[in-house]
């Protein structure tokens, strides 16, 4: 492969050529015949930017990791976006297109610029964060060096004081990664001042914001007023070259704490302050406002000496402080390849010591796993360390919130408010998580009748009017200002590695901020990371994606979108691909994707995670719970949804119709066992991790809800906390009665449905009773009751009434009397299908199917597929052979349909072809009654263009066609189930794809046919496969309803 | 057939259109007399402009805002102007919608019916309706590709809005609601500030008054004065509404410190307090907010060494106010053996303070 002299200029948003797919996914599939790297770069600053690249260009193996979601953190994380424009002429043709990509031609929007690019704006070149972090990240990769990015090294292994691996610290726990070389370019490298002790006074911080309406032309130096009553003497304007209107401020401070959160906040209060007087500053300034804060301040020592390492193999590669100008870009090159020209390789194999967290850990000591991510090759090796014995630095409080999103700010607010002493920390600077890092500030659903949440939202309405704010920012502001008013301490920059637990009973956590792990305990911990991390650390049982294939809703990354009157060609929320936020790959891959494919002017830091673990606890919510309300004695908030998986949904109740994306708008009541973890005490879940079904999430996820659930089960902690109690034994009946006072909950009554089994046999029974007379919305109200509930008193009325719903019913509990008068439907209706052809309104609108009378299927599209999934359901051989027939006229129906809408264009799960339903339900109909004459009809739709070759093993066709090879893969199992030997093979290939999800489930599928996993080893997989007689022993899938 | 739609809301006038004719007003507004006009004022759009709102007040003395606009409301071009006047209270919530010269219409170009006006007018009432997160050019189903006129508005969309008029509910609603809330508070509290507090919201004494008077309080937006301070200990020893009691106590922080009459009230509810209550004090109380001695000599008999984290709670207030004395300086030592190392970090830190 040749390679450009920069990549930058191939990412177009909303793009992804060939080449960029196999750059992206080299890291993660590579062979290796080594297990350790030549040199790691902690730091992923231009310093180690250009000291990883000069040494890959050697030929070195180069592994970087930066704490943060991107590249170039003196550029982008501190929005110091413009380098001095002096001797940019003599700049290389790479470094210009690093810094001013040809592609983010598109996006300047601002007449003012001149020179280069129509970048220069007075003595300065402005820059953009997105060209910045895409082409650093785009040329790492390009050169083939590994790439980690919300990962810190935290220690260092070593024999006799010489560098032999590094501890990594990521949201995925700890691991060791050998080396024969370390290179320390973290800011002002603080990992090498904090590992020896030797940190220095902070003198002096700088801040960044960003502002529209602002009509300057180049900097511009501005006075503050003495009676604005600031500690500042001056703030910098610049102007931004995406639009008019767009500049920068930049203050210096002197911090009134050493602690770096409290510089954070200090600089974010201020910033406030600024804006709050934006009309006294300057009259240049007059209406201007806040659009986004930097996600870290610069600090600037009073001493910039640098520590003496100890250990031989360590180097330190540090900036100055001096401004960034084009002629200090090149100084700064020439230092990082000198660096990288003088390491002398070390080659140790063992080592005996672990330095961390101001400890020296023996070796005996540590415990190695092997990394749980099928496929995964780097040379990482998962340690376990008992922080509560070896660990020095500790924090401790009554409550512990881990993660300040929409739930966790909240839960923060929630214990403050009943007194108890919280510590509330979060990997950013801000709080809010997805809602102001991800930018997703709108309230789809939720139950935005709640006092709790309309209180909060306007308040942090006004508090963005009052300083001048984008409402993101001010909710930002607003979150840190709540919690520090009830005296929480804000601990921000972490990265969550590990738990500390005694007895089944959860302590506390290790987290990492610049390369110290600390301890911070607690009498209660909330989980608030909304992937279960705690838990998981803690050893919490959970559950993960569907119950059939694992597979969770996909994952987004939005663009931040402005006040540029240039449209952009792509939505800036766009879903990317399915991911398992869970693996460190597959988080990797996920940020890759989005640089490749973000805006060039800027994109949100933090990725739009729909759904991971869902801890197991004392109760599990499910779809019963969703569709009847059920009122649960312990009930603690509500929720509200429509059905909105941003997927096909592949439980039994969507392929049958009754649960189909964008449908059953309802509200929930979730109860206080949900939030419990079921072995563990000293721990809640709050956020999205609660325990309940697949179905049951997709109701329970809106941030409007997420909010006060967070605030309900901080008020919990605090409550458990005075009183020493512990989790299970809660009883939250004297807190609803508050929150029923408040209106933050109805009244909580008992629920007859499921309190008083007499009623509920009576409700069965009307509702059977009503199915009888023809009512077709009773089918849904009738299958949600457990077999063993309703068989009776259906097949008493099918006694007396032949009626086709009530075969339908029967089917879908397995029964085969009456199958035949579902199949004449079938027939029927699929005849009428053949003559009509498929219809010219796309049947999938989901928005069509949204508030539909009664949830009633309409058309004959959805009707067929129904009626396909339940005679599946019935599993009666009987059926096959009008299935058969429809799988044989059955095509993809041409291209994935285009959406008018750009917003739903970017939407994967919209993007399907026409057929995708129909096939996907012929799918299921086969898994659960497989027939070896059903396998010429799939190999058929295989040969269709727009259904086969969908593996992405190479990257090849994957990120918006993933729902094709999810169709693809399940078409594999059918005809594996059916006893074909291709499908088989299919099923191996795909433990090769780029998915994690796809070698999960193709991986699971083989072993439930093979009975035995061979360790997933493909090799002898495929000799097995080989000698089988396959077509002989169709297996049929033996699966529970998921409710 | 393929449906462009685009609706371009221009606010042509606002201030003084001359209300010839009153087609329609909100039944609501026949029960209030606006005894006196306090002015114009000016807010933004969201489109960046300044527009006149004037404030009107009661026989009461409670605020409204009113405006009065004309927009045209449009559909591939073709326009129909509206002319309204848009009624808010005090708080910056919908109270009354007057329509001026000709009836609101619809799609096929009939009137509103009385009932079309009573579900715009709920829709009106729903601060939080659907609509809010609507853009204008989703409204109608594009990619069902029919006729918007036919009835092609999105479902959900449709159940908020007047049949056959969603673009007219949604330019009125989004009038209403969207950033003209936060704006009418703002100036309402200035008003409020410049009355020095004897405006009648204080006496109206309804949960909606005093839960408004106690968010502006918090905010810090309301300047506190010796009659705000009194209602909010009123509110705090005697509401039996939860939620004004809870706010009331949010409010602590920001009592005015100057009203020497304070201390005494505050000692008097801290003693009559439960243990739960008084974590609300010391939590939310300033503790930039110096009382006097009597109160920390109330905080002194709180201390209990069976309930450390409370007792390390006051201190810390104590620690942050410099209050010394023997008891405290001897708890804090009973609580350097604590097995809680932050207790005892704390309890150090006191310690030491007071010896220098």
């Amino acid at each position: 492969m040749s390679l450009p002299a920069t990549g930058a200029i191939f990412l177009a948003p909303g793009f992804l050529p060939l080449q960029a797919q196999i750059e992206l996914n080299r890291q993660f599939s590579t062979t290796r015949e080594y297990d350790k790297y030549d040199v790691i770069v902690n730091g992923a600053g231009l310093m180690g930017y250009f000291a990883a690249i000069h040494a890959a260009k050697k030929g070195k193996r180069i592994l970087i990791v930066d704490k943060r979601t991107s590249p170039g953190f003196e550029i982008a994380a501190k929005k110091k976006l413009w380098i001095g424009a002096e001797g940019w002429e003599n700049l290389s043709e790479e470094m210009l297109e690093l810094l001013l990509p040809y592609g983010e031609k598109q996006e300047i929007d601002n007449p003012s610029g001149v020179g280069p690019r129509k970048s220069k704006f007075g003595n300065e070149l402005m820059l953009f964060s997105g060209s910045i972090r895409k082409g650093l990240l785009r040329n790492l990769l390009l050169n083939k060096i590994d790439v980690l990015l919300m990962t810190e090294v935290a220690g260092i292994f070593s024999r006799n004081k010489e560098v032999a691996a590094l501890l990594l610290a990521s949201k995925h726990g700890m691991h060791s990664v050998k080396c024969k070389s370390f290179v320390d370019a973290t800011d002002n490298v603080t990992f090498s001042r904090n590992f020896f002790g030797k940190t220095n006074p902070i003198r002096e911080a700088s801040f960044v914001a960003e502002i529209d309406n602002v009509n300057i032309s180049k900097r511009k130096s501005i006075a503050i007023p003495s009676n604005v009553g600031l500690n500042i003497k001056e703030i910098i304007l610049r102007p931004g070259k995406h639009f008019s209107g767009q500049a920068f401020i930049e203050f210096c401070f002197p911090p009134q704490s050493q602690q770096l959160e409290e510089i954070e906040q200090q600089a974010r209060h201020i910033t406030a302050l600024i804006g709050r007087n934006f009309s006294i500053i300057d009259d240049v300034i007059r209406g201007a406002k806040i659009s986004q804060f930097a996600q870290e301040c610069s600090l600037h020592l009073t001493d910039i000496t640098l520590p003496v390492s100890e250990y031989k193999g360590h180097y330190l590669l540090h900036d100055s402080f001096e401004a960034l100008t084009c002629k200090k870009l090149t100084d700064l090159q020439a230092k990082s390849k000198e660096i990288i020209d003088s390491i002398e390789y070390l080659n140790i194999d063992s080592f005996d010591t672990l330095f961390v967290g101001k400890a020296n850990i023996p070796k005996k000591e540590i415990k190695f796993e092997k990394v749980d991510d099928i496929g995964f090759t780097m040379p990482l090796e998962k340690c376990i360390i008992n922080g509560d014995k070896w660990l020095k630095i500790i924090r401790q409080c009554q409550v512990l919130v881990a993660g300040a999103g929409t739930a966790g700010a909240m839960a923060g607010q929630g214990s403050g408010s009943k007194g108890a002493n919280t510590i509330i920390l979060d990997y950013f600077n801000d709080m809010g998580g997805t809602k102001t890092m991800g930018g997703v500030m709108g309230y789809y659903h939720g139950v935005k009748s709640n006092p709790l949440f309309k209180n909060q939202d306007m308040q942090s309405s006004l508090l963005a009017l009052e300083h001048n704010m984008h409402n993101k920012v001010g909710y930002q502001y607003f979150h840190n200002k709540k919690n520090v008013e009830v005296g929480n301490r804000f601990l921000s920059g972490y990265i969550i590695c590990g738990t500390l637990s005694e007895n089944n009973k959860v302590t506390g956590i290790l987290a990492c901020r610049n390369g110290s792990i600390e301890l911070i305990k607690a009498k209660i911990t909330i989980d608030a990371t909304g992937d279960g991390d705690v838990a998981a650390f803690a050893g919490a049982s959970y559950a993960y994606g569907n119950s059939r294939n694992g597979i969770t809703q996909n994952y987004s990354h939005w663009d931040i979108s402005s006040g540029s009157k240039k449209s952009q060609s792509v939505s800036p929320s766009r879903d990317y691909d399915i991911i398992d936020y869970t693996r460190i790959s597959e988080l990797q891959r996920a940020l890759f994707l989005s640089h490749y494919q973000s805006y060039f002017y800027d994109f949100h830091p933090m990725l739009g995670i729909r759904e991971s673990r869902r801890i197991v606890g004392h109760y599990t919510l499910n779809l019963f719970d969703a569709i009847e309300g059920t009122t649960h004695p312990d009930t603690i908030s509500r929720s509200s949804s429509d059905y909105d998986p941003h997927y096909i949904g592949v439980s039994e109740y969507s392929r049958c119709g009754f649960l189909l994306p964008h449908s059953n708008t309802l509200v929930m009541n979730i109860p206080y066992r949900s939030i419990v973890p079921k072995d563990l005490d000293g721990l809640l879940i709050s956020g999205r991790g609660i325990s309940q079904t697949h179905n049951a999430l997709q109701f329970t996820r809106m941030s409007a809800d997420l909010l006060v659930l967070g605030y309900m089960t901080g008020q919990i902690a605090a409550d458990i906390a005075w009183n020493n109690g512990n989790t299970k034994d809660y009883d939250v009946s004297e807190l609803q009665k508050e929150w029923t006072g408040l209106g933050y909950i109805p009244k909580i009554e008992s629920d007859p449905l499921v309190d008083d089994s007499q009623f509920r046999n009576n409700e069965i029974k009307r509702r059977v009773k009503e199915l009888a007379t023809g009512k077709e919305e009773y089918l849904f109200k009738v299958i949600r009751f457990p077999k063993k509930e309703v068989l009776t008193t259906l097949l008493d009325h099918w006694e007396k009434n032949n009626h086709l719903l009530l075969a339908k019913a029967l089917s879908w509990y397995g029964m085969h009397m009456g199958n035949t008068l579902v199949l004449n439907e079938l027939q029927l209706l699929f005849s009428k299908e053949q003559e009509a052809g498929y219809p010219d309104g796309y049947v999938e609108h989901y928005d069509h199917i949204r508030g539909r009378e009664k949830n009633v299927l309409e058309g004959l599209f959805w009707k067929i597929n129904q009626n396909i999934a339940i005679l599946g359901m019935a599993q009666n051989k009987n059926n096959t052979s009008l299935i058969k027939h429809i799988l044989e006229h059955t095509s993809s129906g041409g291209d994935p349909v285009n959406r008018e809408s750009v917003y739903y264009q970017g939407r994967l799960d919209l993007r399907l072809i026409p057929n995708y339903n129909r096939i996907f339900n012929l799918c299921f109909y086969a898994e659960r009654n497989p027939d070896a004459s059903l396998i010429s009809g799939f190999e058929t739709l295989l040969s269709d263009a727009n259904i086969g070759g969908f593996l992405s093993k190479e990257y090849r066709v994957s990120g918006q066609n993933v729902y094709g090879a999810n169709l693809e893969i399940h078409i594999a199992v059918a005809m594996a189930r059916c006893g074909s030997k291709s499908g088989y093979f299919m099923l191996i290939d795909y433990m090769s794809d780029i998915h994690h999800d796809f070698r999960r489930f193709a991986s699971s599928e083989l072993k439930s046919l093979l009975g035995d996993d061979y360790n997933s080893d493909i090799k002898i997989l495929k000799t097995i496969i080989a000698e089988k007689q396959f077509s002989k022993s169709p297996i049929a899938l033996v699966k529970g309803v998921e409710l | 057939m393929k449906v462009k739609l685009c609706l371009i809301v221009l606010i042509v006038l606002s201030g003084y259109w001359p209300k010839d004719k009153v087609c329609y007003a909100s039944r609501i507004l026949r029960d209030v007399v606006f005894e006196k006009t306090l002015g114009e004022f000016t807010i933004t759009s969201d489109n960046g402009e300044d527009v006149a709102v004037t404030c009107y007040m009661d026989e009461r003395g409670i605020i409204y805002w009113y405006r009065n606009l004309s927009t045209p409301v449009c559909l591939d071009g073709e326009c129909m102007l509206i002319n309204i006047g848009i009624y808010w209270d005090y708080a910056g919530d919908f109270f009354g919608l007057e329509v001026y010269d000709q009836p609101l219409t619809k799609f096929n170009h009939l009137a509103f019916s009385k009932s079309d006006y009573e579900k715009l007018e709920t829709t009106l009432q729903n601060d939080w309706s659907i609509l809010r997160e609507y853009k204008l050019n989703n409204l109608i189903d594009q990619d069902l590709k029919v006729d918007g006129v036919s009835g092609a508005t999105i479902q959900e969309v449709a159940d908020e809005t007047v049949k056959d008029a969603v673009y007219t509910t949604y330019t009125i609603w989004h009038l209403v609601h969207l950033g003209e809330k936060e704006q009418l508070i703002n100036l309402t509290t200035s008003i409020l500030n410049e009355e020095n507090t004897e405006n009648g919201l204080f006496r109206l004494n309804t949960v909606k008054a005093n839960d408004f008077l106690l968010n502006q309080l918090n905010r810090g937006y309301l300047v506190s004065t010796p009659v705000s301070n009194n209602f909010v200990l009123y509110l705090i020893s005697h509401s039996e509404i939860p939620v004004l009691v809870e706010k009331a106590y949010d409010c602590l922080a920001i009592l005015n410190i100057n009203d020497n009459t304070l201390g005494p009230k505050l000692e008097r509810i801290f003693a009559d307090s439960s243990i739960v209550e008084k974590l609300k004090f010391l939590t939310r109380l300033s503790y930039k907010f110096a009382l006097d001695s009597k109160f920390f000599q109330q905080l002194e008999r709180e201390l209990d060494l069976e309930n450390e984290w409370f007792t390390i709670k006051i201190i810390e207030y104590m620690e942050a106010n410099n209050y010394y004395s023997p008891k405290t300086v001897w708890t804090a030592r009973k609580l350097l053996r604590s097995k809680e190392q932050y207790i005892s970090k704390i309890s150090k830190r006191y310690i030491s303070k007071n010896a220098n």
